[in-house]
């Protein structure tokens, strides 16, 4: 499959006015994003996620590094017929009505209104706000602006979208309508580059994910390969004191529960040794369960482990 | 295209954002000074009218322009509307001409609206005054320049707000405006120095700024002078576009390395 998005060594460094200090807020990026997936692109604030967003736009420049979207470099303007940005706060022009910003937009493409007049209705309709298109944004909630700013994102019919937390401020329904919506893009062979701390929606949704933090990438790859079992849950019973404290001293993470030991624990050879603990003190080993990570968990261990360092 | 759609999205976002208001103010103005001076001669009268009238232009013009241009980007920045536009297949020079047509099509449509109460207050009233006299439609030369002039400060504020603070643009584009409508005097000031240093720093000055004061017809005008040329309208018209366009080539050459 042939690559939509692709960055090589991509780095964004700040250097103050005194030059005294330099904040690099992205480092050595590369990536591949493939045609037709939805990738989660995580990370805390401040990761690097909207930077790397607004490098592939043009809104800012790389400090070192190279980037590609659909086999066109970022630098060519034309690159940007094929893709469609969501903002992750309303950054529209709130003195037009709905109808009025898509209208905008698509003129923007260069679309003529014969084109423009269907696409509106469709737009606005697939976003539900067909009844509020000819009320000005300024008088719109931000579930609203949000799903006003997908309609205009869509008018180009783009290859590949660039989200930025396309469900913040949306209330249960709406996410749902949204992640919809997205699921549909994708059945339609678009690209999705998803930015959301709704680890949840992008873990049933994203095919591959990215993690990012203070600039750096830290995992990549298929949502099942890196939510794969790595920890198990050890059961045992009948055990003396000393095997008990034993486990708990070898075992990541241990409790006791009803006379039982419940140990966690990823790495291999230790497994083993707690398995030797138990049948050395003639215990029972009630189970051996193999624990498959949520997205949550892996985030968070990347991310507590980075500052912990 | 793309320019026209940004120039008319400008246009509207000026006219929603009651920028318009201040034509009430000028047509206010033009209103009470048409009754206010009838106990002078009618002569006298017509040239108070004349003064007033090209003179209130003239300040709403200024004001409106320098406010717009000053705003027009970091506003965009600030509000991060710029961020949908240029993630479009839009280059920035584009943009800012889109932007720079937008506030040039709202200073057309305010003069041109200030210009028409003007004329019909001076057609009124030069039929009314004793003795009745002429319409000078020379006057519609004055608004003209007036209106170049404008352009001409929306593209230097424009250019500075690349790269400079909005006060700091506020406060360097008033001093241009203030040296410029000194041109004269500067030039006296530079043949009377007799430090080198000042009078080089003052020649460059005197060159880099724009002539404001040749883009006033007006006293010759008012007086009735009958030397105003068309040809010297043309000729200061022509000066006014050349460098408007070269203050936008230097905006679009600032821009274009701009982050936002």
């Amino acid at each position: 499959m042939a690559d939509a998005i692709r960055t090589e060594g991509l780095t964004k460094e700040y250097v103050s006015a005194s030059a005294a200090r330099v904040t690099v807020a992205l480092k050595d990026l590369s990536l591949e994003v493939q045609e037709g997936e939805i990738f989660g692109f995580l990370g805390p604030n401040g990761a690097g996620k909207t930077t790397t967003i607004k490098i592939l736009l043009g809104l800012i420049f790389p400090t070192a590094g190279r980037a590609w979207v659909l086999g066109k470099e970022i630098w060519d303007t034309a690159v940007r017929y094929d893709i469609a940005f969501v903002p992750d706060s309303p950054y529209f022009y709130d003195f037009l009505t709905a109808e009025e910003l898509v209208r905008f937009h698509g003129r923007l493409f260069g679309l003529k209104d014969k084109v423009l007049n269907k696409r509106i209705d469709d737009l606005l309709d697939l976003v539900g706000m067909a009844g509020a298109r000819n009320r000005r944004l300024r008088e719109y909630s931000r579930g609203m602006f949000q799903r006003v700013g997908i309609a205009q994102a869509l008018v180009n019919d783009p290859k590949v979208l660039l989200l930025d937390e396309p469900t913040s401020g949306l209330d249960p329904i709406a996410q749902r309508e949204v992640r919809d919506v997205i699921l549909k893009l994708r059945d339609q062979g678009k690209t999705i580059l998803l930015c959301s701390h709704h680890l949840s929606d992008v873990e049933r949704i994203s095919d591959r994910v990215a993690i990012l933090n203070r600039g750096k990438l830290e995992r990549i790859g298929r949502l099942d390969d890196l939510l794969a079992a790595e920890r198990v849950e050890i059961t045992a019973e009948d055990l003396t004191e000393a095997a008990s404290g034993q486990i708990a001293e070898l075992a990541q993470e241990s409790r006791r529960q009803n006379g039982r030991i419940v140990a966690y624990e990823e790495r291999r050879d230790v497994i083993a040794a707690i398995i030797d603990v138990v049948r050395g003190a003639n215990g029972r080993l009630v189970s051996l369960i193999p624990q498959r990570q949520t997205l949550e968990d892996l985030f968070v261990r990347i991310v507590q482990q980075e500052e912990a360092q | 295209m793309r320019i026209t759609a940004l120039a008319v999205n400008t246009f509207r976002e000026e006219v929603r954002r009651k920028v318009f208001l201040f034509l009430l103010l000028f047509a206010g103005v033009m209103i009470a000074t048409s009754w206010i001076f009838s106990f002078f001669t009618g002569t006298e009268e017509m040239k108070i009218i004349k003064d007033m009238g090209l003179t209130s232009i003239w300040l709403a013009g200024t004001i409106i322009a320098m406010v717009m241009g000053i705003r027009m980007i970091p506003g965009e920045i600030d509000k991060r509307t710029i961020y949908t536009i240029l993630s479009k297949p839009i280059s920035r020079t584009e943009y800012l001409l889109g932007k720079f047509f937008g506030g040039a099509l709202t200073l057309a449509a305010n003069t041109a609206i200030m210009a028409v109460v003007f004329m019909t207050v001076v057609a009124v009233k030069s039929h009314q005054v004793e003795p009745p006299q002429p319409v000078d439609f020379r006057l519609l030369g004055q608004v003209l320049l007036a209106y170049l002039q404008f352009c001409l400060l929306l593209s230097m504020t424009l250019m500075f707000s690349t790269f400079l603070t909005p006060i700091m643009n506020g406060a360097i584009s008033l001093f241009v405006l203030i040296v410029g409508n000194l041109s004269d005097t500067l030039l006296d000031v530079i043949k009377l120095s007799k430090n080198m240093v000042v009078e080089a720093g003052l020649r460059v000055l005197y060159y880099l700024v724009p002539n404001w004061q040749n883009f006033s017809v007006q006293d010759a005008l008012v007086r009735g002078d009958e030397k105003v040329a068309l040809a010297y309208v043309a000729k200061i018209a022509l000066y006014g576009i050349l460098y408007t366009v070269i203050l936008l080539i230097i905006a679009a050459q600032s821009f274009r390395n701009q982050e936002v």
